[in-house]
């Protein structure tokens, strides 16, 4: 019998998240291999958590292209020893884009069956180029956009739809058409509302020094090339179209970078700090999304409502702050609706209103979301976790939410499909 | 004992021979496009090979500005939503759509469509255009 319930509970006590960026250009990554990373992620994590590696119990490393990318596979030995590992268990394992969200369950599922005590859960990705062949790993070359995205697309099914001319961010589209449809909403209305959660994502990430690639606001870039308003910009040749609504700036940049969560047994985790954040349900769902033409797809139905089952929250009541997968912004509309943070609907109203900013009563994404903190594959899951950890403790500065969250969710799509979702409440 | 196919080769071989197939559930009747093992309905594993209308609606689409590479040759085509005669969804690419005219062609969703099949290298595949 399905209980959704864990044995034991567990909480977050550590996270840590390097900068996002390029490691053959970004400033405080240059030189740096993926060990070197995702140290930087673990090692801060530990800090974070007040504890050192030898009271870590076992690890988990998502990568989601270590071969394309990293030319290696067997990622738990390439860092274990930069993480004081050595002889400990780890595992690699990967979900596509969700990968450090489905890390958690793992962390948490290992320490609620009283196996292990305090488990770390990371993940890294490099994504903007590649190891030169047979060369050492810090020496690398770029790797185009296209070429990434056609391995990228090894994650999507390669029997039927891609050997098709199918392409999976054609979704973005197809659920967006489907739900102006549904409730009557001119596509016109659908590109303002794209527009404006891409310009509340970018004035998130100026305020997120972790996000290295945004350095001003969409207004100001706007008034560089001589648009008085931003709305035009965002309508301009600056910001070509993608598909049917959805345009350049909708859609995610490629970054580097490397993130790291520890979780504990909820019953010692003030040994380590004094605000731990519980991890009270999660939810996972997979599918091929040729079946999803409602603009709320069963996929991540089915995820949130076994999360919020364990978590035993109703989300239109509950929730203070949520992140959506964001790699193309269309499921600040639908993903939003989705998971009950707001009525069906009514999303692309609230965001067009500027109710979803930080500052707004309905937070969304505050790390500038994979458009403009960026999109690294494996790590970025586990990035807005930790942003989530850092909202509820109240050190996110000039983009906290005030009050500080309660209740967060974290939802995440894995290309090809896979929906994994947590729901953390702050520690009573 | 499992009586297994090579039902992906199946499958394209079927195209070959102008066929659009599917496997229908022996149990409840369900259709799987494209075919897989088990019966998304009933769970059931006994399915068998049945010829498919080729008829859908077009539910929703997308403009493709920069198809893949290997698919340029097509262009321009969109990316269209299908749900089949038969039941099933299915997504792929739709010709024959005047990309001009986006607004009035979400305005007239849903769309009859049609299958067609495409002639890649080496194999042929299943795209879909309007009905008349």
């Amino acid at each position: 019998m399905l209980t959704y319930e864990l044995k034991r509970p567990v909480s977050i006590i550590g996270v840590g998240c390097t900068p996002f960026g390029n490691v053959l250009e970004t400033p405080e990554l240059k030189g740096m291999t993926e060990r070197e990373l995702f140290a930087w992620a673990a090692i801060e994590a530990m800090e974070d958590a007040g504890l050192e590696a030898s009271e870590i119990d076992a690890f988990y490393i998502a990568h989601c292209m270590p071969e394309t990318l990293s030319h290696q596979f067997g990622s738990y030995a390439m860092v274990a020893d930069w993480i004081g590992m050595r002889n400990k268990p780890g595992f690699h394992h990967e979900t596509a884009c969700s990968s450090t969200n489905t890390g958690l369950r793992h962390a948490v599922l290992d320490v609620a069956s009283g196996v292990y005590d305090v488990v770390l859960s990371g993940g890294i990705e490099t994504t903007n180029s590649r190891p030169m062949e047979g060369k050492p790993a810090h020496m690398r070359e770029p790797l185009s956009n296209a070429e990434l995205w056609y391995r990228t697309n090894y994650g999507a099914d390669q029997a039927y739809w891609y050997p098709g001319g199918m392409a999976v961010s054609a979704l973005c589209d197809f659920s967006l058409l489907a739900y102006a449809k549904k409730y009557g909403v001119k596509l016109s209305e659908i590109e303002d509302a794209l527009d404006a959660a891409s310009i509340s994502n970018r004035r998130n990430a100026v305020r997120n020094p972790l996000a290295t690639m945004a350095t001003k606001e969409l207004a100001d870039e706007a008034r560089e090339h001589g648009f008085s308003d931003v709305k035009e910009y965002m309508k301009s040749d600056f910001n070509p179209k993608l598909g049917t609504v959805m345009r350049a700036f909708h859609a995610a940049q490629v970054v580097d970078g490397a993130s790291a969560l520890i979780v504990c047994a909820t019953d010692i985790a003030k040994n380590f700090t004094d605000t731990p954040i519980d991890v009270i349900g999660f939810g996972s769902a997979v599918t091929i999304p040729y079946h999803e033409t409602e603009a709320q797809w069963e996929v991540e139905k089915s995820a949130f409502e076994q999360a919020y089952r364990m978590a035993k929250i109703n989300p239109y009541r509950d929730i203070d702050y949520m992140h959506v997968h964001d790699c193309m912004l269309n499921t600040h509309i639908t993903s939003t609706e989705t998971g009950g943070y707001f009525r069906p609907g009514t999303s692309w109203k609230a965001i067009i209103e500027g109710r979803t900013a930080f500052d707004g009563d309905k937070p969304i994404s505050t790390t500038g979301g994979r458009t403009w903190m960026g999109h690294a594959w494996s790590a970025s899951a586990g990035a807005e976790i930790a942003e989530a950890v850092r909202q509820m403790r109240g050190l996110c500065g000039d983009r906290q939410i005030d009050p500080a969250p309660e209740v967060s969710v974290i939802e995440n799509i894995g290309h090809g499909i896979h929906v994994n979702v947590s729901v953390l409440r702050a520690h009573v | 004992m499992v009586k297994m196919q090579p039902y992906v080769k199946m499958w394209y071989d079927f195209f070959e021979e102008g066929k659009v197939m599917g496997l229908k559930c022996n149990r409840c009747g369900s259709y799987e496009f494209p075919p897989v093992t088990t019966c998304h309905n009933c769970f059931s594993t006994d399915l068998s090979w049945a010829e498919m209308s080729g008829r859908g609606k077009l539910v929703s689409f997308t403009l493709n500005p920069y198809p893949d590479p290997p698919f340029a040759d097509y262009a321009p085509f969109i990316y269209g939503q299908i749900v089949l005669e038969e039941g099933p969804a299915y997504a792929t690419m739709i010709l024959g759509m005047d990309l001009d005219k986006q607004e009035q062609l979400f305005e007239q969703l849903p769309i009859d469509v049609k299958a067609v099949i495409q002639q890649r290298d080496g194999y042929k595949f299943i795209a879909f255009e309007p009905v008349g």
